[in-house]
């Protein structure tokens, strides 16, 4: 009895084991059912209004496509690299992959599609995007990536603060000394008001600031180091006065923990990416605000944003999945995208629509000015190191600004260290080109 | 004598397995790869000992591993003398005991992300005395006027070991058995011969206890090596003063496509690990006594 049980629980044990490793996911790309029909797998990041917006143009593209299935997957974007890497190295990627400034690592290491010649096969006009939108994606001369929306950093700013000084609103003209003035009167230390928000902390924002003021993290071409120019460390200079010497911008300690000092009205202007737009629009009752282009040193400049849905190499169903991508950044998608009044269409004659530019009687006014200031708009300057020299670079920042460290003291570690990222960017360049 | 031994293998079958499959097999795999550039997504050449010679010319990794060194040498003494004072307080057959036990015991199981950020409020220093988190608040009252934490490179890494402690109470499930078997014949006898209360734990109890100890320490030790969320959700403001070797190795081999080196930054961790136990183990010789010898 007790050898026979004790088989039994052996037996089932071996079934177990088996069960948990045979078992198929049931959502294997490219398991296209018998009847000509196949499913493309779409794997995307976002939240609410994403999810909501990609069934939207999920349900217009079945529509028009009865043989293809999209298979929406929504995955967080806290380890969204991770997942894909996963994905392609057991083989199975997902056939549609929405990426932002990975696309070049992914891109030089052969896990994507040239799309190219699908491109010009079924005559899609480039020159109908954004120029940025599209360099965002192009490697070595050849697109890998289609994006439907983009977005550049805009200056918002609380009207009834600048009321309240008697101050007249920021616009298109303005400068960082006319920020800086406004935002002496602006900041209020015992009511926790501060007249400009921080500055510093992610990519984007430290770019904009470089690059207002003529400089830049990299050199041009990307292959060498420039935050020691002298445009730039006079760029850096500022900052660091505008946070510690004159402290009208909260440096990291200031900014309390679960509060938002833009929508609780303690930010006189906030230097910042589009989608504060439908959150402001949301959450602020109390008080009017607006938007302009972000503020000039010696130029005007706005990094964008952008993410762009791009194919696997492995995929098994390049056409279908060529189908999605197309449709996705097509026209009615963007129209899908436009009736947000968020992020702005990739295609300039959808974002110049009224169907994007029309908000009726919602905040912000200037709207427009979400096209004007792609005209100065510049991509991440992404490197196949980006996500190190991005740390690197981040938190050299930080310790001039928020530790209130002398720059001559940061500069020399961030610079070796970014001059052998540098080192290492082409060492691996050179590697992808042999492959 | 046969058939017990194939039984042997027969029910050990299933972990022996899972070990080789999932444990052993990667192990061997990963210290391959750290002797390779290996990017997961194309395939991995062989750079010999360029791996670990990066490593040792890299200021972070000499950063994260004293940080690692200080949570180890600083924060595991502290868990275990808390996590025995808490058990000995929990000794005691008062009205209501088991409730305090499960009070105690009930925060090493609600870890993880959500209470960390928890953690992250009560550690806010404020600003011009708006929103103090609860810690600085509680000091205030006191009269002492708390620091910003995260925000000063002399408390960033006691904020993340404090932090540690919130589970300190998982101990209690060792030490108090432990305390339970101390035989109470030793105890009446050392109080007859006139010792204090003092002197009797650390003459009875201390020894009678020292295998559930040097557990515990032991195990103390390889998990704050290999300490990775709490110095992720609560870093200092610049996080040279908390990373750990775990946060260096998660950002090389998911962040920055560099799974070789994240494999030889593995491979020193645990040379680490295995030293310090074998040490321990040394020692243990000196102070731990076990019943049966």
């Amino acid at each position: 009895m007790k050898k026979l049980l004790s088989w039994m629980s052996l037996c089932l044990l071996v079934w177990v084991l088996t069960a948990c490793m045979g078992s198929e996911p049931s959502s294997q790309p490219g398991d296209g059912s018998s009847d000509g029909e196949v499913t493309v797998t779409f794997s995307y990041w976002g939240a609410t209004f994403d999810k909501e917006r990609m069934e939207a143009i999920r349900a217009e593209f079945e529509k028009v496509n009865e043989d293809i299935n999209v298979e929406l997957v929504n995955l967080p974007s806290e380890g969204y690299s991770q997942k894909q890497m996963t994905m392609m190295t057991a083989g199975n990627p997902y056939d549609v992959i929405q990426l932002a400034e990975q696309s070049y690592a992914f891109a030089a290491r052969g896990t994507l599609e040239d799309l190219s010649p699908y491109i010009e096969r079924d005559g899609v006009d480039l020159n109908d995007f954004y120029d940025v939108g599209i360099e965002s994606y192009t490697h070595e001369g050849r697109v890998y990536g289609m994006p439907l929306r983009l977005g550049s950093m805009m200056m918002f700013y609380n009207k009834n603060l600048f009321d309240e000084h008697g101050l007249d609103y920021p616009d298109e003209t303005w400068t960082w000394e006319d920020v800086i003035e406004a935002g002496e009167v602006i900041t209020d230390h015992d009511e926790g008001v501060f007249g400009l928000s921080a500055l510093g902390g992610w990519w984007a924002s430290i770019a904009q600031f470089l690059h207002s003021n003529g400089g830049s993290i990299l050199s041009e071409d990307r292959t060498a180091f420039n935050l020691d120019s002298p445009e730039s460390l006079a760029a850096i200079e500022l900052m660091n006065e505008i946070v510690n010497e004159r402290d009208i911008s909260p440096s990291a300690s200031q900014i309390p923990e679960g509060v938002d000092l833009w929508t609780s009205g303690r930010i006189g202007m906030m230097v910042d990416g589009p989608w504060h737009i439908l959150s402001s629009q949301a959450n602020i009752t109390d008080f009017d605000w607006d938007i302009t282009v972000a503020p000039k040193g010696t130029q005007h400049a706005s990094p964008t944003f952008s993410n762009a849905f791009h194919m696997s190499k492995a995929s098994k169903n390049k056409e279908a999945a060529w189908e999605v991508i197309k449709f996705w950044t097509g026209p009615e998608a963007q129209a899908i995208l436009a009736e947000e009044h968020g992020d702005t269409p990739s295609m300039i004659a959808v974002a110049e629509s009224d169907t994007y530019l029309e908000l009726g009687d919602n905040p912000p006014e200037n709207f427009e000015l979400m096209l004007e200031s792609l005209n100065t708009a510049f991509a991440p300057e992404v490197t196949l190191m980006w996500g190190e020299i991005n740390q690197v670079v981040q938190e050299g920042f930080s310790r001039v600004i928020d530790l209130n460290e002398p720059i001559e003291d940061v500069m020399p570690d961030v610079k070796s260290e970014v001059e052998d990222l540098l080192e290492e960017d082409k060492r691996l360049q050179e590697q992808f080109e042999e492959d | 004598m046969g058939g017990e031994k194939k039984k042997f293998w027969l029910y050990i079958s299933p972990w022996l397995f899972g070990f080789v499959v999932f444990i052993a097999g990667p192990m061997v795999v990963s210290m391959y790869l750290s002797f390779t550039a290996y990017d997961v997504l194309t395939p991995a050449r062989w750079v010999g000992f360029d791996n670990y010679i990066q490593l040792l010319n890299h200021e972070r990794f000499w950063d994260a591993l004293g940080n690692t060194l200080f949570y180890t040498f600083v924060g595991v003494p502290l868990h275990v003398v808390l996590g025995l004072s808490i058990s000995i307080l929990l000794l005691r057959a008062i009205p209501g005991i088991n409730m305090f036990r499960t009070a105690f015991y009930l925060p090493s199981i609600f870890g993880g992300v959500a209470i960390l950020l928890l953690w992250n409020f009560m550690l806010a220093p404020g600003t011009n005395g708006q929103n103090v988190g609860l810690i600085n608040g509680l000091l205030g009252m006191v009269g002492i006027d708390g620091p910003g934490w995260s925000s000063s490179e002399a408390w960033a890494k006691p904020a993340v070991i404090l932090v540690k402690l919130w589970g300190v109470g998982g101990s209690i499930l060792i030490y108090l058995p432990a305390l339970a078997s101390v035989p109470r014949d030793l105890l009446e006898a050392a109080d007859i011969d006139g010792a204090s209360p003092f002197k009797r734990f650390v003459s009875v109890t201390l020894p009678c206890i020292s295998p559930a100890v040097f557990f515990t320490a032991t195990m103390e030790i390889i998990n704050t090596f290999k300490m990775f969320i709490e110095p992720m959700i609560i870093p200092g403001l610049n996080p040279a003063w908390t990373d750990t070797l775990m946060i260096l190795l998660y950002n090389n081999a998911f962040e920055y496509f560099r799974m070789g080196y994240a494999s030889a930054i593995a491979w020193v961790m645990f040379i680490f690990i295995m030293g310090l136990t074998l040490v321990n183990l040394y020692f243990a010789k000196r102070w731990v006594y076990y019943d049966s010898k």
